[in-house]
């Protein structure tokens, strides 16, 4: 038997990236992902890591792309408030081909908003986060689990692709508590020979640079940039789909939400409603082709949300018109219930 | 089971199980028909805490104290001036006092420390050797001595609460005992009883402490199921 322990959200992720081979973090506390730095502080000295308490979000993120740029494999966390005030460091690493892993543990928003969870951080992650044509890698899990699987997954991606990842949780997956199996520790890096590591006199030096004199240039980089994109989109879109062959109503919802959306497909099946579930796991790349293959047999799509509706709009481009889609959504820290969707579910059922 | 002194105090390292013990462990003290009143003096854990049991607790005629701010959307570590009150007029009724998490959560007894000790209190070490940091009964104990520099209080027992959450089974519960054990003797606290979820067949002799049979109470009304 593989050896289980049982750790929070937040926990999970710390010591999954420490076992990813992560050797830098750096981060300002928040509510609710301060226990990632919290576990840090105790972890990275016993494995020869760094942690470090910046004194603010954007301090964090620069020291994360200074560690990346040395090739480091380097994290930082926050939540909502604090990822907005990282955003134009996010927009560097990106320019600058860095890979770093974020995870944002969602909040209530705008403004300072609150504790309580949320998912009304679709937008900032999924459509660019910052200034300028570019795009992140965003993993959205469910479970203990999949947060500690996902993140040995997030630096994968990261160093494959030189791209940052953003690890989209929420207040409620960082502070839930599951029995987990850690993912084998990374033994060995892959090689990174573009990192400023020292020339050592044996080579030209590696120069880490997002300003670009010639816009000819600059645009021939982004170009190339964008094939990368256009391979993550073909290689990397991920998703569930949970008994959704069959499905009259179908239910899009990712994270903590498709965690309650999925009892609530289990209550209906219960009652011989014919419900599915399709869950994004990557949100950029969204899995476009695999929604509408799973919404094939459905009348209406359901889309479930903490938020007032974000993840919603690619799930109508992703469906072009050819279904109904309609939108449950809780906001301000507020957790829709098992009840509220299969409530709502049966009115659909009923009005098609 | 343990003696019954006025005040009994819940504490532990981060997600070692307080919140549901204590609210199982009131819910004891009231069936057995004894006046009980809930203090929540947790002021480090934003979620998952005693406030959303107010309700259940309540319909059982439990009284629940709760930091003011508690569940709300802000995080200002305040505990409601009643607590002060309730502690001084102890041997009216059993109280019953969740702690956050580690030293940090612990530092909340510091104030009332003294009106605990002169009214005679047992505070339980809660232990469940899955989480981290409590792997070994030597981190374990580490932890404890940190929370009782904290808490200005010394633990009197340890209350084991071996547990992988839903994937507990019986294996679980008896692959513990060694841990306990070696912090029983690491501490020199005897193990007042060990924690065991109501269906896991697990008899007193087993695990060589009396059995304190519990409920999982904090699962956001069954919102979860298990992942898969």
């Amino acid at each position: 038997m593989a050896h289980k322990v049982l750790a929070k959200g937040n926990e999970a992720l710390a010591e999954a990236a420490i076992a990813a081979g992560c050797r830098g973090f750096f981060g300002y506390p928040i509510t609710p992902q301060t226990d990632v730095a919290a576990y840090m502080a105790r972890r990275m000295p016993q494995v020869g890591g760094v942690y470090v308490q910046a004194e603010s979000e954007i301090s964090a993120i620069n020291m994360v792309m200074g560690a990346a740029a040395a090739g480091v494999r380097a994290l930082t966390s926050s939540s909502s408030p604090g990822i907005s005030l990282k955003a134009e460091t996010i927009s560097y690493l990106a320019a600058c081909d860095l890979p770093a892993v974020i995870i944002n543990m969602q909040r209530a928003g705008p403004g300072l908003g609150g504790i309580q969870p949320s998912q009304a951080d679709y937008f900032q992650a999924t459509k660019g986060l910052a200034h300028g044509d570019f795009h992140l890698i965003v993993l959205a899990p469910y479970s203990v689990q999949e947060l500690a699987d996902f993140m040995a997954l997030a630096f994968e991606l990261a160093d494959r692709y030189r791209t940052p990842v953003i690890l989209l949780g929420d207040g409620m997956l960082g502070q839930m508590m599951e029995p987990v199996v850690f993912p084998p520790s990374v033994e060995s890096l892959p090689e990174k020979s573009w990192a400023a590591t020292g020339t050592k006199g044996k080579r030209p030096p590696n120069i880490i640079n997002s300003l670009y004199i010639q816009p000819d240039e600059l645009e021939a980089l982004v170009l190339e940039r964008f094939k990368r994109y256009e391979t993550m989109k073909q290689q990397e879109a991920r998703f569930e789909a949970f008994l959704a062959d069959d499905a009259e109503i179908l239910i899009t919802a990712y994270g903590s939400t498709a965690r309650i959306a999925k009892s609530a497909v289990l209550t209906c099946r219960e009652q011989g409603v014919r419900v599915g579930l399709f869950r994004p796991i990557t949100l950029w790349p969204f899995p476009d082709t695999a929604l509408r293959q799973a919404a094939q047999s459905a009348n209406a799509i359901l889309c479930v949300e903490m938020s007032m509706g974000q993840m919603l709009e690619d799930v109508r481009l992703a469906l072009n018109g050819a279904k109904p889609v309609h939108f449950l959504g809780r906001t301000g820290g507020m957790i829709p219930t098992p009840t509220e969707i299969i409530e709502t579910v049966l009115r659909l059922r009923e009005g098609s | 089971m343990i003696h019954s002194p006025y005040i009994t105090v819940f504490a532990g390292l981060f997600g070692s199980g307080k919140t549901n013990l204590a609210a199982n462990y009131a819910m004891h003290l009231k069936r057995r028909g004894e006046e009980v009143v809930l203090l929540d003096m947790d002021v480090v854990n934003p979620l998952f805490r005693m406030s959303e049991l107010s309700a259940l607790l309540a319909e059982k005629g439990i009284a629940v104290i709760t930091p003011s701010y508690a569940g709300t959307n802000i995080d200002i570590p305040a505990l409601p001036c009643t607590m002060e009150g309730i502690l001084q007029d102890a041997g009216k009724r059993r109280i019953v006092i969740d702690l956050g998490g580690d030293d940090i959560g612990a530092t909340a007894l510091w104030r009332y420390a003294g009106v605990i000790a002169s009214a005679g209190y047992e505070m339980l070490y809660v232990y469940n050797c899955y989480r981290p940091f409590a792997q070994t009964a030597q981190e374990a104990h580490l932890g404890m001595m940190e929370i009782e520099r904290a808490a200005r209080l010394t633990f009197t027992h340890i209350a084991a609460n071996p547990n992988l959450g839903e994937e507990t089974t019986r294996e679980t519960v008896l692959f513990a005992k060694r841990q306990t054990e070696a912090l029983s003797r690491l501490s020199g606290l005897e193990v007042a009883f060990t924690a065991v979820m109501e269906g896991i067949p697990v008899s007193a002799e087993e695990v060589a402490s009396s059995l304190f049979p519990i409920q999982i109470l904090l699962n956001r009304a069954g919102a979860l199921r298990p992942a898969g």
